[in-house]
């Protein structure tokens, strides 16, 4: 039954793509179809080796493990700051969400198989994913018990690991990347102009009317007003101003110079790299500063990877990564900006009055203008440095294939925001009946310009504030072949991971994990990986708290049986599955202990001292544990016709358990808040399927297509829920995170439709008195009234899917690829003050949406309820009225390069010379209307369309 | 053997070197555990005086408290200034298990854990001999708290689940069943009787005060009898359901409850420390103002400031750069309930009541009360305009005004002729000495003690600067009878008195004329200037409230029903 659906939903997501694909045919003119000599690789298909946590790498042929990975050449295709960014849409499985598109902080939030998988930067825990591109050798995605087993207690969410590159023997290369780029905003919430406002705000106001005679009728535009807001032809009294027009540039500005170095000798290899980037915002600036107001980030970098071999046995490696990073926004901030245009109407006042000062009044004191150019600046400034050292002697004396090798790390990160901001000052211009102009007293209170430098827990740029972590490990390994059939890998090590955040104690990991192989013949593989080890944080006698994880994998290469061999249209065909535990380690802060907390300090006295006051804080739980996770996973693998299609499908079933909740069945007559506890079980699965197709070299012309899709299911199993009334209100068995809420109906067409509300199964929350217009929701329980007994799941029934398409051909010297990337059954909550009307009492903005409202000429074609002032208790509450299907596809990446002939590069004394031009996010086909962008979709900083130039020239 | 060495020489630096053998800390020790806080070393109680604080930190609080409005905004006498505000619920049916704006219940139980484990603690810590009561005292103080909280959880709900002094735990079995409310009140008054000899004595030191006094234990056991032998929690429940009518009140009336109220009420009275403040309009004022004074027992201890001189004052004054909110418009039908200043109704002929200058010659306590057209304040030259155009209500489409013509005045400090405001005591009161009086008069003319009766009503009328008029009878006529002098406190007296200070909406409650009172269009006030300097007044309807029978007990919050299954649901929720 699951698996039709989910065939279903692959059909179409399959017609989805193909469709895009043809259309983007259309649009790019038609394709020659020629032989191509030389092929462009599918990065995916390089099986070269696995990386694994903890700098194991393995070959393909002695794992059960099914990984996945992209590498550079696909990576610097987008000129994104953070290389998470460039991962979307790239990896099965692996979802990325932008929240907001502000430079400096528009990094992405991973999900994986429905969980937050760890970040690893060259096989170590670390979170600094702000960096260059052209660095990164490879990024992959550890989705499995097997990949993630030596993580041990912090294995269960998967893990994406990061691996730089490392120099290799040959003659020096020389790169140099220059792009230019500017970014434009992807879309932008739509006010209503002042006409329209006025003339909405007045109809609200007489839909208010009608429940509640006599609501404020001071709030209501006179027919002057309007006629003005029309004509345009009182600015100062009746301005019309977009303020996103007003205060948003059409473009901004993105550089990026990057220079590397890399080569090696018989002893010694080196990749050197040096970086900056320049993102630019999207705001005005004013020459009346004699420093930046914009919105900007900017970065520096340098990366020094060294291996040397000391001697025959001994090989020794420096890995130094450093990076300033300069982040800069106005002194309002600009969140405070963005937020400013949610509850600034058109009309709410004049830029500038006509002595130049800024505009405002009583209700509207923070002129916009003002904060964006007058408001001084605020910086987040952050220096980062990353230096890993390691030693490996080879001890083949002792027995061929045995190693041991001991490696340090060190982390340390500071990020300050130094706040320079200052008060805008604005005045209310008056015009008396004399005509004598007058400015009101000053809006704001003046004071100096603020002057502070805060460098405080987890803030700052790279969420890091004071951040040092330091690493050890010493390994062990031996990898030998017998008799060229039996072939054992056999890693040992041993490693403490302790990172101190801000004042709090360090938190450390520690412990032992191993890993064993055995392949016969490269057709039968066994393996075995496990971890025990555990952090600090807990009750114990010694404060660390272990766990055992095992891993268990089984995988036969079917390609290298005798009967497949003869088949030679079969290049590969592997099977593989693995089980085991992993833990996931989140002891908050030695929650254990029963503390006292400093709480309000009541007064007493007549001189009104404060009084310092001590209380319980949240209920101790000493009985914290890990939360612990079985993990199976079944993967398939093939790659037929000389390698020309290959696949892999992945199916894997978790069971989180002991996942820290608050209890469900948790009352107030206990007297205080209650801990997390270890009593959540879910559950999640899903398959993830990869499917590519590339043409063998033969002429100028080659071209490929890779299609990948996650699909991802997940269940509560356990919440201690209280029992509820009524079945449809259990959110066990539901989806995790399962929205819950009321089901709309429309709206009510006219009176009489209020008044058989009842008998229709439907109405208004229980005491809103419904006129005309109002949503009517479901009554779920037929008892006539509408309150949480009727609130019933809501949004997508089926798995969560995510996908990704890249396809891109080469013709000479001429390629060009595509990367989409969408989601489905996926949905948004458009809410509060950037999509209702009229909130904060009455004064927020409004939009282009509300002009589909309901009235009582526009009933049937209505779609968005009556308008309304301020909060509207049954119209605005959540329901599928606002919970939308937000289903989308995005061309996300499309790449235009050309590599000039090698004759005219030699003449220029190059070895090649690469002129490219890409775009991002450059068109979006969504189910969410309205213009709306289905990932920034509230008013946030927008995400941006990106069109960037560049080349790259080597030496 | 050289394999051996090697292999030897790894284990042992694995082993030697991996747990690394640093001393370190391993548990903050920056954090207060129990044996810091109740230390038994400490003869000063640093911390456990710092506990005892916090538990101060659980009395309710008042002023605009829901969302920003006051409790009164829902009882008839003022509405929010602004639309749609949770306060509005109380009157437009909106009220849910779920949806309550004043729901109180976590903030008792919260409060009744800290306390508990005050008591449990507080005797590890050591007595100084020179303060040998310090101990009773706290835990006196405590206990007083704890049984304040309950009585808010009483008048809301009715009998709720009483913890006693147990401390609860993850593992304790929360399942808890209601108490009566009978067994509530019964707990309640036998706390104040325990610890009310026990509490600090009055006169309360100037650095003390807002500690719990003697008196505030009386005057507790005086409210929550009052409440007690009043018609709705003595046998007048509406419920049906027996099982729930004991829960929400006492089953069968029984006037001698109303014995309970003179007694107590007697007993403060008696303790001869507290007193009204005298002198007139400036003496109703400054009960509030002042922070220490006769009269008042027990109030929330807040700092000094004029947040709610920016809250409430009207919109036309801008001082600091904000913009007052004139967040509460009290109701036309209130500035009625006002006599004259001859005590007299002014629907009275002999009143002396005026329709063309319906604001001079009033109780006095009307300018302290209410912000009318021509109100003086902060020096305004014609005082305050809430005529149609008047900057107090410009009807201007970016300004949130009075819905009414009013703005609620009282509680702030007298800033008629002061350019600015300044910070100022804003206490929020609890119990003063002018409610036990009108309790004891109450109960007094339920006893049939009339004349008794009349005699506490004129001490508050003398003290507000009515007139006494012929045979000093402050405008209260000679004669009246039991219903008629409790329709005159019902109407006037207390709900004057004691306006915005939370009394009306649970007193329309138990007197059980919610159902007249909360079923009415409310109205205001528009006022015309006319081109002559003089003002055209007109009464106009401003909104239609109603109430529903549920709504004399607050639903508990669904929350706590579904997680706690013994938990009763009150009537209709």
């Amino acid at each position: 039954m699951r698996n039709k659906s989910l065939l279903k939903e692959i059909a179409i997501i399959i017609s989805i793509c193909a469709s895009s694909l043809i259309a983007v045919a259309q649009k790019k003119g038609k394709i020659v179809v020629k032989n191509d000599s030389s092929l462009t690789k599918i990065d995916p298909l390089i099986l070269n080796k696995v990386n694994f946590p903890l700098n194991i790498a393995v070959l393909p042929e002695n794992t059960t493990s099914s990984t996945q990975a992209v590498y550079t050449s696909s990576l610097v295709k987008q000129p994104v700051s953070n290389v998470l960014n460039a991962l979307t849409g790239r990896l099965a499985g692996l979802n990325t969400q932008q929240i907001t598109g502000q430079p400096g902080f528009d990094g992405v939030v991973l999900s994986l198989r429905g969980r937050t998988p760890i970040v690893l930067i060259d096989g170590i825990p670390r979170q600094l994913t702000s960096t260059d591109l052209e660095g990164i050798e490879s990024v992959t995605v550890l989705k499995d018990a097997m990949a993630t087993a030596m993580l041990g207690v912090r294995g269960a969410n998967g893990a994406v690991l990061i691996t730089t590159k490392n120099g290799v023997r040959g003659v020096q290369q020389i790169s140099l990347t220059v792009q230019s780029a500017f970014q434009k905003p992807l879309s932008l919430l739509k006010p209503l102009n002042s006409f329209d406002y006025a003339t909405l705000r007045n109809e609200a106001v007489a839909n208010e009317l009608r429940v509640n005679p006599n609501f404020n009728t001071g709030l209501r535009f006179s027919d002057a007003d309007l006629t003005a807001y029309q004509s345009h032809s009182d600015p100062v009294g009746h301005p019309d101003v977009n303020w996103y027009n007003q205060i948003l540039k059409s473009s901004a500005p993105l550089n990026r110079y990057s220079l590397n170095v890399s080569g090696g000798n018989k002893t010694v290899r080196y990749f050197t790299e040096v970086e900056h980037l320049y993102q630019d915002g999207l705001l005005k600036t004013s020459d009346i500063n004699t420093y930046n107001t914009n919105q900007y980030f900017s970065r520096y970098l340098i990366r020094s990877n060294v291996d040397i071999d000391i001697t025959k046995n001994v090989s020794a490696g420096i890995h130094v990564f450093g990076s300033i990073a300069n982040e800069n926004e106005p002194g309002v901030t600009t969140a405070t900006l963005f937020n400013s245009f949610l509850t600034t109407p058109n009309n709410a006042y004049n830029i500038y009055n006509a002595n130049g000062s800024y505009g405002g009044n009583t209700t509207f004191r923070n002129n916009l203008q003002g904060q964006a150019f007058s408001s001084g600046y605020q910086q987040n400034y952050s220096r980062n440095l990353i230096a890993d050292f390691y030693v490996k002697r080879t001890l083949d004396e002792v027995t061929p294939g045995l190693y041991v090798k001991a490696s340090v790390a060190y982390t340390s990160s500071l990020s300050e925001n130094i706040n320079r901001s200052k008060p805008v000052i604005a005045y209310q211009q008056t015009i008396s009946n004399t005509g004598d102009v007058s400015y009101g007293p000053a809006l704001t209170p003046t004071s100096a310009q603020i002057n502070t430098n805060l460098i405080s827990g987890t803030t700052g740029l790279d969420g890091l504030g004071q951040f040092r972590q330091n690493y050890f490990e010493l390994s062990t390994g031996w990898n030998r072949t017998f008799n060229n059939a039996h072939d054992f890998n056999v890693a040992v090590l041993a490693n403490s991971d302790s990172k101190s955040d801000g004042a709090n104690l360090p938190y450390t990991i520690q412990g032992i994990s191993a890993r064993a192989s055995y392949t016969y013949k490269k057709k039968y593989i066994a393996e075995f990986a496990e971890a025990y080890n555990g952090s600090n944080y807990y009750l114990t006698d010694n404060h660390f708290k272990y766990g055992f994880f095992p891993v268990f994998g089984l995988a036969w290469n079917i390609a290298n049986e005798d009967f497949i061999q003869r088949l030679s249209w079969v290049n590969t065909l592997k099977l593989s599955a693995n089980f085991g535990r992993t833990g996931n380690d989140n002891p908050g802060y030695f929650v254990y202990l029963q503390r006292y907390n400093n709480a309000a300090a009541p007064y007493f006295g007549t001189s009104n001292g404060a009084n310092t006051s001590l209380a319980e804080g949240t209920l101790a739980n000493p009985n914290i544990t890990y939360e612990k996770a079985d993990k199976f996973n079944i993967s398939l693998q093939a790659s037929v016709l000389n390698n020309r299609l290959g696949f892999t499908v992945d199916y894997y079933y978790n069971k989180f358990s002991d996942l820290l909740i608050q209890r469900g069945q948790n009352t107030s007559l206990i007297g205080n808040s209650y801990p997390n506890e270890n009593i959540g079980r879910n559950q999640y699965s899903g398959m993830e399927f990869q499917l590519s197709w590339q043409n063998p070299k033969s002429g100028d012309f080659s071209y490929y297509a890779s299609f990948n899709a996650g699909f991802q299911q997940s269940k509560v199993l356990y919440a201690n829920e209280v029992a509820q009334p009524y079945d449809y209100m259990q959110r066990t068995g539901q989806k995790v995170g399962q929205a819950f809420g009321y089901v709309a109906e429309g709206f009510f067409q006219d009176q009489a439709d209020v008044n058989n509300a009842k008998q229709n199964g439907v109405g208004v929350v229980t005491g809103y008195i419904a006129q005309p217009g109002d949503i009517k929701y479901q009554d779920q329980n037929k008892d006539g009234l509408i309150n949480q007994f009727d609130q019933v799941p809501i949004g997508p029934k089926g798995p969560y899917i995510t996908y990704g398409a890249d396809l891109g051909f080469k013709y000479k010297n001429f390629d060009m690829s595509f990367l989409f990337q969408g989601a489905a059954n996926y949905n948004v909550y458009l809410n509060g003050n950037s999509y209702w009307e009229f909130q904060n009492n009455g004064f927020g903005q409004a939009y282009e949406q509300q002009l589909g409202r309901f009235t009582s000429t526009n009933t049937a074609g209505a779609t968005y309820p009556r308008l309304s002032i301020g909060n509207n208790s049954n119209n605005q509450t959540f329901s599928t009225f606002w919970y939308r299907k937000a289903d989308f596809i995005r061309l996300k990446n499309l790449q235009v390069a050309y590599t000039l002939p090698i004759k005219y590069a030699k003449a220029v004394k190059l070895s090649s010379v690469k002129l490219f031009a890409n775009g991002v996010n450059l068109f979006t086909v969504t189910s969410l209307k309205g213009g709306l962008d289905p990932e920034v979709y509230n008013g946030l900083y927008p995400i941006q369309r990106v069109f960037n130039f560049g080349i790259t020239a080597k030496l | 053997m050289k394999k051996t060495i090697y292999i030897s020489f790894l284990f042992f630096f694995m082993i030697t070197v991996m747990p690394s053998c640093k001393k370190v800390e391993n548990q903050p020790r920056d954090l207060n555990t129990l044996d810091l806080v109740f230390d038994s070393q400490d003869l000063n109680a640093t911390l456990a005086q710092q506990f005892l604080n916090n538990i101060y930190n659980y009395l309710p609080t008042g002023f605009n408290r829901i969302s920003g409005d006051f409790l009164d905004a829902a009882s008839g006498d003022a509405i929010s200034s602004l639309a749609n505000t949770p306060i509005s619920y109380y009157n437009n049916g909106l009220v849910s298990s779920t949806t309550n704006p004043d729901g109180y219940f976590s903030n008792s139980y919260n409060g009744i854990h800290q306390i508990n484990i005050f008591l449990a603690n507080i005797d590890k810590v050591p007595v100084p001999t020179a303060n040998p009561t310090r101990t009773i005292t706290w835990k006196a103080e405590a206990r007083f708290i704890r049984a304040f909280l309950y009585f808010e959880l009483l008048k809301r709900y009715g009998g709720v689940p009483l913890i006693g002094d147990k401390i609860n735990g993850l593992n304790d079995n929360l399942q808890l069943s209601r108490n009566t409310f009978a067994e509530c009140v019964t707990y309640i008054t036998t706390e104040c009787d325990a610890v009310k000899g026990q509490l600090n004595l009055e006169p309360i030191s100037a650095t003390n005060l807002g500690r719990i006094p003697r008196g505030a234990a009386i005057a507790l056991k005086n409210r929550l009898y009052l409440y007690a032998a009043s018609p709705l929690f003595n046998g007048g429940g509406f419920e049906s359901d027996a099982t729930l009518k004991v829960l929400t009140g006492y089953p069968n009336n029984d006037p001698t409850r109303w014995q309970n109220v003179i007694a107590s009420a007697e007993e403060l009275i008696n303790l001869g420390v507290y007193s009204l403040v005298q002198s007139g309009n400036a003496g109703y004022v400054n009960i509030f103002s002042q922070k220490q004074n006769s009269e008042v027992i027990l109030a929330k201890q807040q700092i000094n400031d004029f947040t709610l001189e920016t809250v409430n004052a009207p919109v036309g004054y801008t001082v600091n750069n904000t913009q007052s909110a004139g967040r509460t418009s009290p109701t036309q039908d209130f500035v009625e309930a006002f006599p004259t200043i001859s005590g007299l109704p002014i629907t009275d002929p002999l009143s002396g009541y005026n329709a063309a200058a319906p604001y001079s010659n009033r109780d006095p306590r009307f300018n302290a009360i209410i912000f009318y057209n021509g109100s003086a304040w902060l020096n305004r030259s014609g005082g305050v305009q809430t005529f149609d155009g008047g900057l107090d209500r410009p009807n201007i489409t970016s300004v949130n005004q009075t819905k009414t013509g009013y703005y609620l005045r009282k509680f702030l400090a007298d800033n008629s002729t002061s350019s600015s405001y300044s910070a100022q005591s804003h206490n929020f009161v609890y119990f003063r000495y002018a409610e036990i009086l009108l309790n004891y008069a109450e109960a007094l003319n339920e006893v049939g003690r009339t004349e008794d009766a009349v005699q506490q009503l004129i001490l508050i009328r003398k003290r507000a600067g009515i007139q006494a008029g012929s045979g000093s009878r402050y405008g209260i006529a000679t004669g009246v009878n039991q219903a008629g002098l409790r329709t005159l406190m019902q109407q006037v007296d207390r709900r004057i008195e004691l306006s915005f200070e939370e009394h009306r909406f649970w007193d329309l409650r138990r007197w059980k004329i919610a159902p007249t009172e909360l079923n009415k269009t409310l109205r205001g006030i528009q006022i015309t200037k006319n081109a002559n300097g003089t003002y055209t007044y007109q009464t106009v309807p401003v909104t239609t409230i109603t109430f529903q029978e549920k709504l004399y007990h607050m639903p508990i919050p669904y929350n706590e029903t579904v997680t706690d299954a013994n938990l009763k649901q009150n009537s209709g929720w």
